[in-house]
């Protein structure tokens, strides 16, 4: 726990990072645990104000061209994100750490198979699949949260199974096996916790990512239908207001970049802390 | 500044009461103690201390490549034939690494560009040499002040210079010098990466060598190897040279003098026979009966009490005191510095003076 | 069958005969199945004994094999094609399937860089409890008992427990293997490479522990080092070995101080004495490097630079001759080099 909290507050930008991040994610609890109750307006009730009417105490960040609140659609967008970007990235890190780990510790066949798909994976221009995978499957948020799994996994697995040659040479490995223990007790008592810290390093960074990719793949329209909101569809609906109406496509493109930013952030200051503790 | 050199004094090198400090956010390490120590022309000079004792940072110090931050000089001088190297401005001292001191390190992988031909490397060690026709010290001598000449006046030919590099490769008793000029150091072996770093320490022709843990990567045979190519050259070259090394057994083997350091100070300086023969300062006496020698059933090796010395924490007065089997309450106070107690064996205790 | 005719005591505690282990060359420009596999001849026909309460050195310098051996015994070499015997009381281990888990109640090992041989995520404790978690059935009480002996018996007390292998010394992390390889109560302790990562003074003291804790477990250890003072100091019988082979072995004071293998010669002469009067680095020569393990050199393995080769040396390889009825070694010339010991004086007396 204290090195958790170590990690974190490493210094002052990973301290803004955790803090930006925080914000975020509790207002993505919040919204999406109370629902547009919590909100000031209903995302998707229309004239609930002048349409296309700039930022005013009623409207902080103004309304769109059917009368929504965009302060409320923005908000209510937050759950969305949040939940794609930590989704995608745990599923792609567990993913990752379990066959990276298990071909590196084995070796052999298993090792191959495991660096010829990743291969395959890395040859594919990776958006061109995720793109292909959400329209098959149809638009929306779950199955946007599938086509990118199926594309994010292979660097993990890939670090993972590196990090794991690695470890594999050390001799307390050697001396686990003269203990007794088997391949895979080994492999979560000492493999894992050994390849954990530059797995979660790298993870943190990535979450910004696949904000940033899924914002892209919403704003082709491949994600929730409307009238549901979302930001990078936010975006692309809006681009043509940018000099009448800025509020509009600007806010949606703003949250965007402050959830990669902290997540950025945070993730740096962690790799950093790391780092810095290993060498320490 | 410049201090010249007592008249009569023939040493080669004179460090005169070295203090260096390195500094970090944890605290400061007093790495150099005052650290007084002379180098004879043509002689080797065992530098003989456990982890931590400094003798790194003293070969570093004389070829002024210690990193200066975190290190920082406190007080003292190293005079290099009269002059001193403290003083110098960077410029100055790299005319001085490239042709009168050279240095040879403890992994020669590192040491060696990968990416270049091992003849290249060793090319342009002697060009560096030729770049300098005049000797640094010559010339300071003269002026006051380190010149370097233009470039090279008379150019040597492809094949002169070739000629040169197979020699050197030669001389270090590499085979086939020919071919190995043309390989990589990823294709040679430890044993021969490190000849190759003599053969380009020596191209320089310099008058001082250092070598730090040169033998601790390479295997026995080798090692004795390589320090007998070392005392070799050391004829034929006429150069001295100051060994670093953990292994006081080694120092035996080669050194002329040898020099005990602990807690970066140095606590023992002695011709090399007197040394084992006679040692004084308890922290040799524990070092001698820590090698361990004949068999368990006949004599027992007696390890030195406590733990290693935390240069952060150090206690006053003299360093070894607290795992000292001889110490007194006044060492605890005072620490007693280094005086020649017989001829010029030097030792830093109460207990010899 | 003959086997357990003879009572356990009988059986010397390690007997290993012939064993050639062959490391497989992975190499990532090599298409499988369509390339002839390559073998690295790590152990090549290697053939020793340890005895109960004895201690045996098996001396060498890198790529002689010795570390392979020592995996080789303890059974933690992957991959490899083995053959011949390896025995732990009289029980051969050489299998076909998985190897035996008892193995290593019997024999354990203590590897050789302090620094990686303990998890630093780990706590000391966890770490020294790993060998009864995994090979017996204690329950936790018992278990964590046994650890704090274990720690005790190594000069660590009770607050290094909680310590993570970053806080100790490599000093105390050498104790720390050394407890872990005894907590389950071995007989045979394989020791690669002990004190080579240590400072001198360091080195004594676990030299010193090693000894202490022989004869209060009544352990036997078979020590694998490149350092022949090492050898001499804490081992009752040597084994020389070289590319692979046995070249010499005896007991350790007589293979020391009267070395017959021009490359044991070599190996004594090389070892640095702490006696400037003696020499003895200066006054030997030797040529070459240690051979390729993939391609050695054909008949004796040291002929290219040994100063006493002859033909047939090229031509066949020398096997072990019986010197005297304990004293072994592997070479054409026995007679030859038995006749200058220049050695023996030197190294009696200092």
């Amino acid at each position: 726990m204290k090195t958790l909290v170590q990690l974190v507050t490493f210094n002052n930008e990973t301290k803004l990072g955790f803090l930006l991040a925080s914000v975020f994610v509790v207002a993505g609890i919040v919204v999406g645990l109370g629902g547009s109750r919590v909100l000031p307006y209903n995302p998707i009730e229309q004239n609930v104000g002048p349409p296309l009417s700039a930022p005013s105490p009623a409207h902080v960040f103004g309304t769109d061209l059917l009368g929504r609140d965009v302060f409320s659609r923005i908000a209510s967008a937050t759950p969305n994100d949040l939940m794609v970007a930590f989704v995608v990235t745990s599923f792609s890190f567990l993913m990752g750490l379990i066959l990276g780990a298990i071909a590196g510790y084995s070796g052999g066949l298993l090792d191959e198979m495991l660096m010829r798909s990743t291969d395959v994976m890395f040859a594919i221009p990776s958006l061109v699949l995720a793109m292909s995978i959400a329209v098959a499957l149809g638009a929306g948020l779950v199955q946007m949260m599938y086509a990118l799994i199926v594309i994010w996994w292979p660097p993990y697995a890939r670090l993972a199974r590196g990090e794991t040659l690695r470890v594999v040479n050390y001799s307390f490995v050697e001396a686990a096996k003269a203990s007794g223990l088997g391949t895979g007790r080994i492999l979560l008592k000492h493999v894992f916790p050994n390849i954990m810290t530059q797995m979660v390093a790298y993870a943190t960074i990535d979450i910004g990512s696949v904000v940033i990719v899924y914002a892209g793949l919403s704003y082709l329209g491949l994600s929730v239908r409307p009238p549901a909101a979302e930001w990078g569809a936010m975006v692309s609906a809006y681009q043509d207001y940018l000099v009448s109406a800025p509020w509009l496509p600007l806010f949606p493109a703003l949250f965007i970049g402050l959830l990669v930013v902290a997540f950025s952030l945070l993730g740096d200051g962690i790799r950093d802390a790391v780092e810095s503790a290993s060498i320490g | 500044m410049a201090r010249a050199t007592a008249p009569g004094k023939h040493a080669l090198v004179d460090v005169v009461d070295l203090s260096i400090v390195y500094e970090s956010r944890l605290g400061n390490v007093l790495a150099l103690d005052s650290v007084s120590l002379s180098i004879e022309p043509n002689k080797l000079i065992g530098i003989v201390g456990e982890s931590g004792c400094g003798k790194t940072t003293l070969g570093l110090s004389v070829i002024g490549l210690l990193p200066t931050p975190p290190a920082r000089h406190v007080r003292g001088d190293i005079l290099y034939k009269g002059t001193d190297l403290v003083g110098l401005d960077k410029e100055s001292m790299r005319l001085y690494r490239g042709t009168e001191i050279a240095m040879v390190f403890q992994e020669p992988m590192t040491s060696l560009n990968p990416v270049h031909k091992i003849g290249k490397q060793i090319e342009e060690a002697i060009r560096v040499r030729e770049s300098r026709r005049e000797k640094p010290s010559a010339s300071f001598q003269r002026s006051g002040v380190p010149t370097r000449r233009a470039r090279l006046e008379h150019p040597r030919s492809r094949s002169d210079l070739r000629k040169e590099v197979i020699d050197a490769l030669d001389r270090v008793r590499i085979p086939d010098p020919g071919i190995v000029a043309n390989r990589y150091p990823f294709e040679l072996s430890g044993g021969m990466r490190q000849r190759v770093m003599i053969a380009m320490a020596l191209a320089q022709k310099p008058s001082l060598l250092i070598a730090d843990e040169p033998t601790t990567a390479v295997d026995v045979t080798t090692q004795a190897q390589i320090l007998k190519l070392m005392k070799n050259l050391m004829d034929e070259v006429k150069t001295s040279i100051l060994l670093i090394t953990h292994d006081l057994a080694l120092a035996a083997q080669v050194a002329d003098r040898v020099a005990v350091m602990y807690g970066g100070q140095v606590v023992e300086e002695a011709d090399v026979f007197e040394l084992f023969s006679e040692p004084l300062h308890p922290y040799t006496q524990g070092l001698l009966a820590c090698i361990p020698y004949g068999s368990k059933h006949e004599a027992k090796l007696k390890p030195i009490e406590g733990t290693v010395l935390d240069l952060r924490s150090l206690p006053p007065g003299c360093k070894f005191a607290p795992r000292c089997p001889r110490a007194m309450d006044k060492c605890l106070d005072k620490k007693f510095p280094l005086v020649a107690v017989k001829g010029s064996h030097k030792v830093a205790c109460y207990l010899d003076s | 069958m003959h086997a357990t005719l003879i009572p356990e005591e009988r059986h010397p505690l390690l007997e290993v005969a012939n064993l050639r282990t062959y490391l497989p060359v992975t190499g990532s420009a090599s298409i499988p199945l369509l390339t002839k596999q390559e073998y690295v001849k790590a152990v090549d026909g290697v053939s020793l004994r340890v005895e109960r309460g004895e201690t045996v050195a098996v001396v060498g310098e890198s790529g002689c094999g010795k570390t392979t051996l020592a995996r080789s015994i303890l059974g933690l070499v992957r991959g490899a094609n083995i053959s011949g015997s390896i025995k732990i009381e009289g029980q051969e281990q050489i299998t076909k399937g998985r190897r035996p888990k008892d193995r290593f109640k019997t024999v354990q090992m203590v590897f050789q860089d302090p620094d990686s041989s303990l998890d630093p995520t780990m706590k000391i404790n966890d770490t020294v409890t790993e060998p009864l978690v995994g090979l017996t059935n204690l329950s936790k009480q018992k278990r964590d008992k046994k650890v704090v002996e274990a720690l005790r018996a190594v000069g660590l007390g009770e607050e290094f427990s909680n310590r993570l292998p970053r806080q100790l010394s490599g000093g105390q992390k050498q104790r720390v293997s050394i407890a872990r390889a005894m907590v389950t109560g071995p007989k045979l302790m394989v020791l690669d490479e002990p004190t080579s990562a240590l400072d001198a003074s360091v080195q004594a003291q676990i030299l010193n522990l090693l000894i202490d804790l022989q004869q209060k477990f009544k352990l036997s250890y078979l020590i694998i080092t490149h350092n022949v003072a090492v050898a001499e100091y804490l081992s009752d019988r040597t084994y020389v070995m070289y590319a692979g082979k046995v070249v010499e072995h005896g007991p350790t004071k007589t293979v020391i101080t009267r070395p017959t293998h021009p490359y044991t010669i070599t190996l004594i002469a090389s070892a640095p004495m702490p006696n400037p009067r003696k020499r003895s680095i200066l006054d030997i020569e030797v040529a070459g490097e240690v051979p390729s393990a993939l391609n050695p050199p054909s008949g004796c393995r040291f002929h290219p630079r040994c100063a006493y080769a002859e033909n047939k040396c090229e031509l066949g390889e020398p096997v072990l001759q019986a010197l005297t009825s304990q004293h072994y070694a592997a070479c054409h010339f026995v007679s030859k080099t038995t006749k200058n010991y220049p050695l023996e004086e030197s190294r009696e007396s200092i």
